[in-house]
């Protein structure tokens, strides 16, 4: 009972926190004193997720009647801790922690009450993950990832004085959105076959019986909220204007929440995905092609956040490849592994955004003689997503291209990602950190204070030796899975390093000005947002088509009708108005007349 | 037991009565001349009972005569009440004059 209060205090302490820091208004208005009490709650939650997966308490499974139907109940919360849970949420825990210690620093400049405001939001999502990470069943988990969607709009809007930082956080909430009607159907679609939301009654079910017709539906329509909350194509175009968010934001969504809450789904729903090969093919080649599409966005652009965004969408699409693949292990190592690289990468990234004020790197250029621990913390992560062996993206990318090696198509797609990933990060590190300063403000960087290094040290210790945590991961999550580095890894390793070695040749310190690999003609249709412009063009001639249609039939129909009605009552009313003369003697005559005719029935009549 | 002939005649002046007061009801421009039609109506109600009772004998019809009476003189001092408003209001005490409530 004591662990399952610990497991509890999880996610109800940052709960705990967002109350406090939002409610009570002499905290909520003091951004030093809502950030000490949302690191502590933060703290304390992580503390007690390691406490309860150290001491040996798992799994604890614990349920409780939320609504209640007749003989049963129709949604139930509960606390469900166990081997695949217990590693992503101390990853959460450690991730949300750093970027919260990391936005004391980085948030320095901002009005007090806009940083309470920000911490509110940030312990509101830490409850969020950790809650969606917990649950025992299919309801609870739609919940959360819905509070998941509404604390990225939240914080991705954090700048609520720019406009483009707004329709960012309505861009990032719709397009999720999308998705997850298809996993709501899905919801429906479960209740309606097996009569329970909790995943283990319903694997019991999948596995004892037989399977229904259309069993394919359920993973295809949860794939659906997948694929908008891990961006995949082509529900992946929120995610680089997510970017608008202040980029410990973006580290938090990019790491540890929001998009890995579209792969942890996948994680607690595979045992439904392995029942449905077509659509686990479906979910494979949309996860690889995922990786290559985001790569070859990620070689053209200059923002250093949005190289950032479309390297995540890539490994987003590595694991999900992975997962459809039929390796449940290596696409949910790769999310672990990548979690901690990637929020360094984002931290390290927002370190030099903050020193020069400017994302762009054509305005950037050695920065490295600045920022001398901020270069090297962006190179362990840069070198651990490339998968230079032994950091820790080597382990998880092996075993994701392991997994993908028996379908060629897939794993050609997985290969050529890989080769692009270590030529596109490198170009942003190069183009960043060395050569000549291309502006006044790289000309003199400062590096940032301990506030901010000090999660990334963090991250960067997790970015180098989270590898190593292969086996016992494995054997945790129930899922042998070996490692061994065969001739897929050697090519892999051999193609990261060719990445590498293709970004100094176009981009090296010794080379003047910003070059582009890719010949203009394509690096315009890139550029061009192609896929926004598809959306666009749908919304307008699908939509609003739609939207005037039944525009129509309510002002000319619907309305109609009533108006017909309205119209009708008036001129009975008008007619009718005619028989009240005012005269009290006209109704004495009527009163009469209405007497002799009862008179004259009565005696007559009948 | 009275004689049904004395009965008849009675009835045969409270229907005269009746017939005078809602010709006067119908008639009458003048508010209080209204009032007093309604009187004799309600008067030549109180001529049936006591004719009535003087056929079947025993004392409850006189009662509700008495009653009547009573009534009546409530009501036409409500009536006059109304009446003084009405001049009040309008100046006059002539019922087509007052004909707002017109649709």
């Amino acid at each position: 009972m004591s662990f399952l209060l610990l497991a509890l205090a999880v996610p109800l302490l940052p709960a705990a926190a967002a109350v406090v820091t939002g409610l009570v208004r002499g905290i909520g208005k003091n951004g030093a004193l809502s950030a000490a009490v949302s690191i502590t709650a933060a703290c304390l939650s992580l503390g007690a997720s390691l406490w309860v997966w150290l001491s040996g308490a798992l799994p604890i499974r614990h349920v409780w009647s939320w609504i209640p139907m007749s003989g049963r109940t129709l949604g139930e919360l509960g606390v469900r801790l166990d081997g695949t849970s217990a590693p992503m949420l101390v990853v959460v825990g450690i991730v949300a922690l750093c970027v919260q210690i990391y936005s004391v620093g980085y948030l320095a400049g901002e009005p007090s009450a806009h940083r309470g405001r920000y911490y509110t939001w940030q312990s509101l999502f830490l409850f969020s993950m950790q809650g969606f990470v917990l649950s025992p069943n299919l309801l609870q988990l739609f919940v959360f990832y819905e509070l998941i969607g509404l604390c990225s709009y939240l914080l991705i809007g954090y700048y609520h004085e720019r406009p483009s930082a707004g329709r960012a956080a309505l861009k990032a909430f719709l397009v999720t959105k999308l998705g997850d009607v298809g996993f709501l159907i899905g919801l429906v679609i479960a209740w309606a076959w097996f009569g329970t939301f909790d995943l283990d009654a319903i694997a019991v079910a999948v596995h004892a019986g037989p399977l229904h017709a259309d069993f394919w539906l359920l993973p295809a329509l949860l794939f659906c909220g997948v694929a908008s909350k891990s961006a995949q194509v082509p529900l992946h175009v929120w995610l680089p204007d997510a970017m608008e968010g202040p980029t410990p934001v973006s580290a938090l969504l990019h790491a540890a929440t929001m998009v890995a809450a579209g792969v942890f789904l996948l994680v607690r729903t595979s045992f439904l995905f392995e029942l449905a090969p077509n659509v686990s093919a479906v979910v494979m080649y949309v996860g690889a092609g995922t990786s290559l599409f985001a790569a070859v966005l990620g070689m053209t652009q200059y923002d250093i956040k949005r190289v950032l965004a479309y390297s995540t969408c890539s490994q987003l699409g590595l694991m999900v490849a992975a997962i459809g693949a039929g390796s449940v292990a290596a696409g949910y190592f790769h999310l672990v592994t990548h979690a901690f690289f990637k929020a360094l990468l984002f931290l390290a990234a927002g370190s030099v955004i903050h020193a020069v004020h400017t994302n762009d790197v054509r305005q950037m250029g050695g920065l490295a003689r600045g920022m001398r621990a901020t270069a090297w913390l962006f190179a362990i992560g840069l070198l651990a997503l490339a998968g230079v062996p032994p950091l820790a993206g080597f382990w998880s990318k092996e075993l994701v291209l392991t997994a993908l090696s028996e379908h060629p198509v897939a794993l050609a797609l997985g290969l050529a990602t890989t080769l692009l990933t270590a030529y596109y990060m490198a170009r942003a590190f190069l183009l960043a950190f060395t050569g000549a300063p291309r502006s006044e403000a790289a000309r003199h960087p400062h590096e940032s204070g301990w506030s901010m290094l000090g999660p990334m040290l963090v991250l960067g210790a997790g970015a180098l030796v989270a590898g190593f945590a292969l086996t016992p991961f494995t054997k945790l999550i129930g899922l042998e899975e070996h490692f061994h580095f065969g001739p897929v890894g050697a090519v892999a390793v051999g193609l990261g390093l060719a990445g590498l070695v293709c970004a100094w040749f176009l981009h090296g310190p010794r080379r003047e000005g910003v070059a582009d690999a890719l010949p203009a003609p394509a690096l315009a249709l890139v550029r061009s947002g192609a896929i926004d412009n598809l959306y666009v063009i749908a919304w307008r001639s699908v939509l609003l088509s739609l939207a005037r249609a039944v525009g129509w039939i309510d002002r000319y129909v619907i309305d109609g009708v009533i108006n017909v009605i309205g119209y009708a009552a008036l001129q009975i009313g008008s007619a009718l108005r005619r028989l009240q003369t005012g005269f009290a003697q006209d109704y004495v005559v009527a009163l009469f007349l209405g007497f002799l005719a009862l008179a004259a029935w009565s005696l007559w009549g009948s | 037991m009275s004689d049904l002939n004395e009965v008849q005649a009675c009835l045969l002046v409270a229907a005269l009565l009746f017939a005078i007061g809602v010709f006067g009801l119908l008639t009458r421009r003048n508010a209080v001349g209204i009032l007093l039609s309604v009187e004799l109506m309600a008067n030549a109600v109180n001529i049936n009972l006591i004719a009535f009772s003087r056929h079947f004998g025993g004392p409850t019809a006189q009662v509700f005569a008495l009653f009547a009476i009573a009534l009546t003189v409530a009501e036409v001092a409500v009536g006059l009440a109304l009446v003084i408003l009405i001049s009040r209001t309008w100046r006059t005490i002539d019922a087509d004059q007052a004909h707002d409530l017109s649709g």
